[in-house]
């Protein structure tokens, strides 16, 4: 299987094959997919060593395929200014990776925008400028807009189409991923 | 001469009531003293605490403007970063005399030129440099926080 046969799976199965483990809250487990920081230093050069540990908070596997898996959630960013993802009534956002994964191996990754507080996931779109610099366009792929269109109505929102909209992103028909 | 023996009598009464006074007056002063201290160590320990705190919150800022290891990073302000940069600086020059440490004064001072640097240049690859500058500073000015505090507990 390559990599665009296994997200067209993701993709064109019904969201009850998805078997999903939320791994953030009281009672979770952990996602055993952990993100560490770690940095030393000190007086006299001293061997104080200091970890920080970040893990994704969702894991999905396929019913029908449990080779294929996706977590997301572990921070890209932890504030997202970008002006498309500031714009909403809650002006707070943040960036996190989202991975997937076939037979363990992480195959592909990808960053996507929690907007509005929280309230809906955007794919990070690609950017045009003019000449200015200002934004000319922003762009989704149909695929992407599909995948996160599943995520946010199990676990968002189910105006996922207002919010895509409202930040003025465009969706194409471009092979996803490249 | 009774008068005068209950005069003595009396003045012996009283000076042994100042003599008192003065022992429970000493007492206290000792015990003020003593809450004086404790006071002042808390507020040095919340100093730190605070400090320590927003350090890292510099130190995560500062993780975005590094240099990146493939694309630059999307959804970043450096404007952002330095003003947290330079809030970090201000915060450690009002606690300097309360923090009263040789090293964290360099490590200030050193900070306060890297974001000078970082203002100046003009280049993304000279700006990372700095930025990677600033955030070696940061990291040591939180671990000299951390032993501070440690010392302090």
């Amino acid at each position: 299987m390559n990599l665009q046969e296994m997200i067209n799976k993701i993709l064109s199965d019904p969201i009850r094959d998805w078997n999903v483990i939320v791994c953030w809250g009281a009672g979770s487990g952990p996602s055993y997919h952990n993100k560490f920081t770690v940095w030393s230093g000190g007086f006299d050069d001293s061997d104080a060593q200091n970890i920080e540990i970040d893990s994704h908070s969702h894991v999905v596997s396929l019913k029908s395929d449990l080779s294929i898996g996706m977590e997301w959630g572990i921070t890209h960013n932890d504030n997202f200014v970008e002006e498309w993802a500031n714009k909403f009534p809650d002006k707070k956002a943040t960036s996190h990776f989202i991975d997937f994964f076939y037979n363990g191996m992480l195959v592909h990754r990808d960053v996507y925008v929690s907007v509005d507080g929280g309230r809906c996931e955007i794919p990070l779109p690609e950017v045009e400028y003019n000449g200015d610099g200002s934004i000319k366009k922003l762009t989704i792929t149909r695929n992407e807009y599909n995948l996160f269109e599943h995520i946010n109505k199990l676990f968002a929102t189910s105006y996922f189409d207002q919010y895509i909209s409202n930040a003025g992103i465009e969706i194409i028909d471009v092979k996803w991923p490249q | 001469m009774n008068i005068s023996f209950i005069g003595l009598i009396v003045t012996i009464i009283g000076a042994g009531v100042s003599i008192w006074q003065a022992i429970l007056a000493r007492k206290y002063t000792k015990k003020a003293k003593t809450y004086r201290d404790e006071v002042l160590m808390d507020r040095h320990k919340r100093t730190l605490f605070d400090l320590l705190s927003y350090s890292k919150l510099a130190s995560e800022e500062c993780k975005k403007i590094v240099k990146p290891v493939g694309k630059p990073m999307r959804g970043v302000d450096p404007q952002q970063a330095i003003n947290i940069l330079e809030g970090l600086y201000e915060k450690l020059n009002e606690n300097m005399h309360n923090i009263n440490n040789v090293e964290i004064q360099r490590l200030s001072t050193e900070l306060r030129g890297n974001i000078h640097s970082y203002k100046q240049e003009n280049t993304p690859a000279s700006k990372y440099i700095c930025a990677e500058h600033m955030q070696s500073n940061i990291n040591s000015i939180i671990s000299t926080l951390a032993e501070l505090r440690d010392t302090a507990s």
